[in-house]
């Protein structure tokens, strides 16, 4: 990896950032502005000059748009119109929930889908397969808005089992984790089974039993490795969905995380801490492809990343 | 060749694959033996079933593959004893190479690594460093003479040449010491010059190591080049078997004889090339007689729907009922 690699990498990064920050920026400013959630419908004309007077909301929208970004240069977010505390604090105090919620989920999906994609793999065309892939079949054909009522209706109002929000006990997780895993575990384990497939036929793992491993053996050491390959590249994309995944969750479950405060903050047009939460979901959006990048030229010498730059 | 005890024989071997050519097998009763030290070539053209016939040998068809007859290698049969015998004999008995040296490698692994992995389960070198792993791996690159084999070590197949891939890949299957190598058409996709390095490579061994090797092959030249026995396969069954010089200078079975005639010469100028008129059947329309009998010019009624009994001259034999007069070709 050398340097003018890396730079170039940080400057593609910036651009993503910038581009989607200023998208987030035009698109809420022309679909409404945040005076009536704020003063509500009655409020005195006076009083809505005021209020635009004072968030800049008169000035023509180049103007706001500039301030805004030389604000952001000098490490300036805004403050948050509804909370009136800073949008960064308001954004940073509700991550802990989001990333624990995030963390739990990524790490059960990646086990449960890889795992039974495997197990798929090596049992390629017989019951254990089909039953595997039925499942999954089934699995992502639900949308997660859907699974995450069902699942409130059959484990909080019938069986009472569950509780359907909050986050005070582990029992709250339960359910805001299948709804983010269910969907994304099928999807990765079909992927990871066909990923599988692709190498299992591959001469080499003849090769590898004609040097007198096991099957078992020669799977473990030729084929998980080389099919993690392209489980790893849709990792990447995967990112997207995960916090899309956590927005829906959050919503439905009444999770007090930045899924939650996004949606809450769209809807009133607090557009400091829509700006702030979509910078961050860039940033670490980046990042991750940015670290995927270097594990998948860690695990394909044929893609150094010097040259997958070009 | 002074070793009268066969190291692998296979008798009466049937070989077919499920779900494929309406349930008719592909090797139909193949009989022959391998001998410590000598290289048994074993001619054919595609679909003749040389190759299923060595994959039959080492228990590698795939799940769909199934097997009559007996496959005894030193006395074992390798057909009918338990997944971990098998196991236990590849690699470190018999090994195999393939005709695509650079796909039978793990693209994602340094040659060192592949390479290692098989010393590692060597039972005399369990235990041992790192360091002792790393210089048997050298000196394994060394004798199948890769250039530089500390730098290239550490390197991926695909920064290694078409030749150098199959040489490693020979050092990887020399590197559990076995008895019987079996090469899959190793030179087929390779250049001429770089072909007769890699077969004066495997001579080398095969007399150094006192190694037996399967030389699978459908070019007559690798044949004469490299080889003591050849045993000439078509249609799923053994045509001729002999010596070298006895099937390549003096053919008794036509077809042979229909092979060594098709191939070009330089010493004389000739307008056309001889061809063997019609195509190799496939397994489904394989007759009960001889395979070749729609093809060959000395076909008699009885061709068709009798297969002829083994004939045995010397130290030779073929399965033909009309053979062709001893004559240099």
């Amino acid at each position: 990896m050398n340097s003018a690699y890396i730079i170039r990498k940080i400057f593609r990064a910036f651009l993503t950032i910038w581009i989607v920050t200023s998208f987030v920026f035009l698109i809420l400013r022309l679909s409404g502005d945040p005076t009536v959630s704020v003063l509500g419908l009655e409020a005195s004309p006076e009083a809505v000059e005021a209020f635009h007077a004072k968030w800049g909301l008169d000035d023509p929208i180049h103007v706001q748009y500039l301030r805004f970004f030389a604000n952001v240069f000098q490490g300036d977010m805004g403050v948050s119109i509804l909370e009136g505390r800073s949008a960064l604090t308001a954004v940073l105090s509700r991550l802990p929930a989001t990333v624990s919620l995030m963390v739990i989920s990524t790490i059960l999906t990646f086990s449960v889908g890889i795992f039974f994609g495997v197990m798929a793999s090596l049992y390629h065309n017989t019951h254990k397969d089909q039953i595997i892939m039925t499942v999954a079949a089934s699995g992502f054909s639900i949308p997660t808005f859907v699974l995450g009522v069902v699942l409130v209706l059959i484990f909080s109002v019938n069986l009472g089992w569950l509780p359907s929000t909050g986050s005070a006990t582990w029992k709250h997780y339960i359910m805001p984790v299948l709804t983010m895993t269910i969907v994304d575990a099928a999807v990765f384990a079909r992927f990871t089974r066909s990923a599988m497939l692709e190498v299992l036929y591959q001469p080499y793992m003849k090769t590898a039993l004609a040097k007198g491993m096991s099957w078992g053996q020669a799977v473990r050491r030729h084929a998980i490795p080389n099919a993690a390959i392209p489980v790893v590249t849709i990792m990447g994309f995967w990112i997207g969905a995960l916090i899309a995944g956590a927005v829906i969750a959050e919503s439905i479950f009444a999770w007090p995380g930045v899924g939650r405060l996004l949606v809450y903050s769209v809807k009133h047009r607090d557009y400091n801490v829509v700006q702030v939460i979509v910078m961050l979901i860039s940033v670490s959006m980046v990042i991750t492809n940015l670290i995927i990048d270097i594990i998948y030229g860690k695990l394909d010498p044929r893609v150094s990343i010097d040259r997958g730059a070009e | 060749m002074n070793n009268d005890k066969p190291l692998l024989e296979l008798r009466n071997l049937i070989v077919g694959f499920n779900g494929a050519h309406k349930g008719k097998p592909v090797v139909r009763g193949v009989s022959l033996e391998v001998y410590p030290g000598e290289i048994l070539g074993l001619v054919g053209e595609s679909g003749s079933g040389k190759s299923v016939t060595c994959y039959s040998a080492v228990r590698l068809l795939g799940e769909r593959g199934w097997t009559e007859g007996e496959v005894l290698f030193d006395g074992k049969d390798t057909l009918s004893c338990p997944e971990q015998d098998i196991v236990s004999i590849r690699g470190s008995q018999m090994a195999m190479i393939f005709q695509d040296a650079q796909s039978s490698l793990n693209p994602v692994q340094t040659i060192g690594r592949q390479l290692v992995e098989v010393l590692m389960m060597r039972e005399d070198l369990r235990g041992s460093s790192s360091e002792t792993f790393r210089k048997e791996a050298v000196d394994l690159l060394n004798e199948v003479g890769i250039p530089d084999p500390e730098r290239r070590i550490g390197e991926f197949p695909h920064q290694l040449s078409g030749g150098q891939n199959q040489r490693v890949m020979i050092a990887i299957m020399l590197a559990g010491n076995p008895r019987l190598l079996i090469a899959d058409e190793p030179t087929t996709a390779l250049d001429v010059t770089i072909q007769a390095q890699i077969l004066r490579l495997l001579k080398k061994l095969c007399r150094e190591r006192q190694m037996a090797i399967i030389l699978v092959t459908h070019d007559l030249g690798v044949i004469a080049e490299s080889c003591d026995r050849t045993v000439v396969m078509y249609g799923g069954r053994i045509m001729e078997s002999g010596s070298v010089e006895d099937i390549l200078v003096h053919p008794r079975h036509p077809y042979t004889f229909g092979l060594l005639s098709s191939k070009p010469r330089i010493d004389i100028k000739v307008e056309k090339l001889n061809t063997i008129e019609g195509v190799v059947p496939s397994p489904e329309n394989l007759p009960e007689g001889c395979p070749f009998f729609d093809r060959c010019l000395n076909v008699t009624d009885k061709c068709r729907d009798n297969y002829p009994p083994k004939v045995i001259e010397g130290k030779r034999h073929y399965f033909c009922f009309n053979p062709v007069e001893e004559r240099s070709v």
